[in-house]
């Protein structure tokens, strides 16, 4: 049927097919929409349910919480993200709003923790820690709620939680491992440069830092002596040849026999 | 001479073998917190080896305490002498004369504490009103396995006059041969 | 504060005295002992270089010491025997003390009392106003009328018909003329309060009904 139109009438029939176009493709559109919508909610009750019925497991079991946390990153759910940046009414983060806040609280409460951490050890670290000791001194002391440690994993999450407060703690690497800020000071690259050297040695000296970092003596010497400045390394001049500074961390080792290497 | 050192060995924390720990440190806020470890610590080693004076010098010298051999780092005097101020400054403290000396207290118990120790056992055993010599109360058989048994005789006195001062206790007799009378 | 100038009695002095010398002995006691085992160290230090006349001289002083041993050890029983004695002496003092004053007490009271004969005489006029008591009650009694004790009889019925609930109570519903006592027969042994806001509701609702 190819039936040229033509004439005035011929215009009204091709708006009008458009017009039967648009509002087919709307309600295609919407009928996607709810279709995804439906989907979603679907979802989330099954997500909130599987919460629900594992929520022990989820407290208690590091593996498991880890699991989870993994699963709804996966799906673009950011658990702990607070909704006030992500738009969705009802306020608490999507954990809170799918657990009734057992899950959440686990996390603000070990939040807290690690906050009392980090202030206990300000004066020795200068407010610098690593994320494995912060865990390790928690672990000692024993969660509450019982069962299971908690893993670096759930320490960084923790931390995590603090972002909307504008607390100043914040996660940094310092060579490979992650470490928490307590105050806020920024390293430059090269007190990151000499921490990181401190990790793998144990100690520096100015000379070490000299020969492996290939730095002029004075740059080794500013950058160490910032460092101790700041509370971050302690001073030994008894050393032999020459002083030699130290990570505060070493205090801090639970483990009983030599942890020592990693 | 004094009471025979216990069986276990006194555990050293892990700021003892910490190199650093025997430097003061510059910063003002480490060497805070620096300082408060040692104090703490020089609190419980004596306790653990219920040392009730310490003689700065010798303990410097020959105790393990100010000087850890394995590796190799001691205390300088100044830096002891600045810990023993931490110290006085919390009240753990107190030089044997005014204006310094090389003997001194270290108050892992300060005598207001003894006095309650020893008012609660005179209390217990029922001795209100009763005589006792100071002897008797360090080294009698009747107060073999209380905390006070054996304890420094100079703190003890100091103990008692706090006791005296809280009208709980008179103290008299000739110097040699103190008696106190508890109320 | 130094309330206390001095609490130390002659006694307390005397006790601190007698514990002192014990404390003495006491020192001297271990002082032997630490003597006696240094004399058995020497005397086989003695033996093994052969030396034997030594060795016994050691050891006699050794016996010798442990006989002065022997006699503090006696010494010190009696000087504790004596400590004790004198600090229960001291509580006997005490009760006798205590007796003292309560006798004195006792005796002040009973002059208080003014003597046997006073209180023979006080039982006896008591007795007297008993007497006359009673005769004035009887007098009385006599004088009430069987009319005036017929009455006093009735009102004890009355009063105790209304505390058991039967016989024709008088309802409190009855004060309020406008409710009708049928309809709430079970509501009438209610407390009078509850039956009167009850009441007060009825009465609305058949206000409103009418």
């Amino acid at each position: 049927m190819s039936r040229k139109a033509v004439g005035l009438a011929a215009f009204d029939r091709s708006r009008l097919t458009s017009a039967s176009y648009a509002s087919h493709g709307s309600s295609l559109k919407s009928s996607n929409a709810s279709a995804l919508e439906t989907q979603l909610s679907v979802f989330r009750s099954l997500l909130q349910q599987f919460a629900s019925t594992h929520s022990k497991d989820i407290r208690s079991n590091p593996k498991f919480r880890k699991e989870f946390a993994r699963m709804c990153t996966a799906i673009g759910v950011d658990p702990l993200a607070s909704s006030s940046s992500g738009g969705e009414g009802g306020g608490g983060s999507i954990w809170s709003q799918l657990l009734g806040r057992s899950v959440n609280d686990f996390y603000f409460g070990l939040a807290v923790r690690v906050v009392e951490v980090c202030g206990e050890t300000r004066g020795e670290n200068g407010g610098l820690i690593e994320v494995r000791k912060v865990g390790e001194i928690i672990n000692k002391r024993g969660v509450d709620g019982g069962g299971g440690n908690v893993t670096e994993d759930d320490i960084l999450r923790a931390v995590g939680t603090l972002k909307p407060l504008g607390s100043g703690f914040s996660v940094v690497k310092v060579g490979k491992k992650p470490y928490i800020r307590s105050v806020p000071k920024e390293l430059n690259t090269d007190q990151s440069a000499v921490l990181e050297a401190v990790q793998v040695l144990g100690y520096v000296s100015v000379s070490m830092l000299m020969v492996n970092l290939k730095w002029a003596r004075a740059r080794a010497q500013t950058a160490v002596e910032d460092l101790v400045g700041e509370g971050m390394l302690w001073v030994d001049k008894q050393a032999e040849e020459e002083w030699e500074y130290w990570s505060p961390g070493f205090m801090l080792e639970v483990v009983e026999g030599e942890g020592g290497g990693e | 001479m004094s009471s025979s050192p216990p069986p276990q060995p006194f555990k050293f924390p892990r700021e003892h073998s910490f190199p650093p720990f025997f430097t003061p440190q510059t910063n003002l806020t480490t060497h805070h917190a620096q300082q408060t470890k040692w104090s703490s610590l020089v609190l419980s080693y004596c306790r653990h080896h219920r040392i009730f004076k310490l003689s700065l010098s010798d303990s410097l010298s020959q105790s393990d305490l100010f000087h850890n051999q394995q590796i190799n780092r001691r205390l300088s005097p100044q830096h002891q002498r600045s810990i023993i101020d931490f110290l006085r400054k919390e009240g753990r403290a107190e030089y044997q004369k005014e204006n310094g000396g090389d003997l001194v207290y270290i108050y892992w118990r300060t005598p207001e504490e003894w006095a309650g120790i020893i008012e609660s056992w005179i209390e217990e055993t029922a001795q209100k009103g009763q005589v006792l010599t100071v002897y008797e109360l360090l080294e009698g058989e009747n107060t073999r396995g209380s905390e006070f048994y054996g304890m420094d005789r100079e703190v003890l006195i100091k103990a008692l006059n706090v006791l005296v001062k809280r009208g709980k206790a008179q103290i008299f007799g000739q110097e040699d041969s103190l008696g106190v009378k508890f109320f | 504060m130094g309330t206390s100038t001095s609490k130390i009695t002659p006694q307390d002095q005397a006790i601190l005295d007698l514990k002192t010398q014990r404390d003495k002995l006491h020192q001297y006691q271990k002082r032997i002992q630490s003597l006696t085992t240094r004399e058995t160290e020497i005397a086989k230090q003695l033996l093994a270089q052969n030396d034997k006349p030594r060795a016994l001289l050691a050891l006699r002083r050794k016996k010798y010491q442990q006989s002065l041993l022997a006699q503090t050890d006696s010494q010190l029983e009696q000087l504790e025997k004596l400590v004790s004695s004198v600090e229960f002496a001291l509580i006997q003092k005490d009760i006798v003390f205590g007796l003292q004053q309560g006798t004195k007490v006792l005796k002040e009271i009973h002059k208080e009392m003014g003597g046997i004969e006073n209180v023979e005489k006080l039982m006896g006029e008591t007795a007297d106003a008993i007497a006359y008591q009673q005769e004035v009650s009887e007098l009385i009694g006599g004088r009430i009328s069987t009319h005036d004790e017929e009455e006093v009889e009735a009102e004890l019925e009355a009063l105790a018909a209304e505390v058991t609930g039967t016989g024709k109570t008088k309802t409190p519903a009855e004060e309020l003329p406008s409710v009708p006592n049928t309809g709430f027969p079970s509501r009438q042994q209610e407390p009078a309060r509850q039956e009167e806001q009850q009441a007060k509701v009825a009465e609305r609702r058949e206000a409103l009904l009418t």
